[in-house]
């Protein structure tokens, strides 16, 4: 992996509302391929696609995107 | 009020993005590999075209220069018909289609290209140079004689080099699409 891998959870945050990567596509105004590379960490979006990702969710930019690998779900708060 | 050449610029356009999507060509373009062998096929035609032009330099004028660059001309014209094709296809017509119908990522793949082929002409030109330079200084003269049979295919070869470059390196570039929705 490179120093220059941005992460995100576009993946998730579609399939926990059910939103097919064409209908993200259609809705950001980009190529559904694109998503599918977002996805698979092939393509860093720029700041200007990333907010407007995260406006789509409505959620704040970091909780899409991390310079950092987000942990797996279930390992955070697993030490209580 | 849009002029003339914007509205058939369009048009064109439009025609062009309805045949980006014929299922008839993914079997010549549906994996990378399949793509690098379609760019490896690309690329021979085009050599074909220099070498032509190699037959030009030493053979012209004769019915032989004329009879072999024509056949080679048939060969790369056939080869790039089809190349040129599936690879619009397969690269969502990166190459082709205006700024505003392309998203960022395509752009920022577009611009790669063209930074390539830019590099690869500039070096294609340098040689050339180097070429002319030592083919005055062998001449031991001021002139050198160059075939007029030379001129136009010379002209034509530079033009579709030129043109199909970026085409090209889109084409190797270009990682496997992700799976659709219904294969995940």
């Amino acid at each position: 992996m490179s120093a220059e891998d941005v992460y995100n959870r576009i993946t998730v945050l579609r399939a926990e509302r059910g939103i097919s990567r064409r209908d993200l596509a259609s809705a950001l105004g980009v190529h559904y391929q694109t998503i599918g590379y977002l996805e698979r960490g092939e393509y860093s979006p720029s700041l200007f696609l990333a907010l407007r990702i995260a406006a789509y969710f409505e959620v704040p930019v970091e909780v899409v995107f991390s310079l950092k690998p987000f942990p797996r779900l279930g390992s955070e708060g697993g030490a209580r | 009020m849009k002029g003339w050449w914007a509205r058939q610029r369009e048009a064109q356009e439009r025609r062009q993005l309805a045949r980006l999507d014929d299922p008839r060509t993914l079997r010549w373009r549906d994996t990378r590999a399949k793509r690098q062998r379609l760019v490896v096929a690309g690329a021979g035609a085009l050599a074909l075209l220099w070498a032509g032009l190699v037959v030009i330099w030493f053979l012209a004028p004769s019915d032989t220069a004329r009879n072999v660059y024509i056949s080679m001309l048939f060969v790369a014209f056939a080869i790039g018909v089809f190349v040129v094709g599936v690879l619009q296809q397969a690269t969502g017509g990166i190459t082709t289609l205006s700024p505003g119908r392309l998203d960022e990522r395509q752009l920022d793949e577009r611009n790669r290209a063209y930074t390539t082929a830019h590099l690869a002409t500039t070096a294609g030109l340098v040689v050339l140079v180097a070429l002319s330079l030592q083919a005055g200084r062998t001449s031991g003269g001021l002139t050198i004689t160059i075939p007029l049979a030379l001129i136009y295919p010379g002209a034509f070869t530079l033009a579709v080099t030129h043109l199909f470059l970026p085409l090209l390196i889109v084409g190797w570039r270009l990682p496997d699409p992700p799976p659709d929705d219904e294969d995940d």
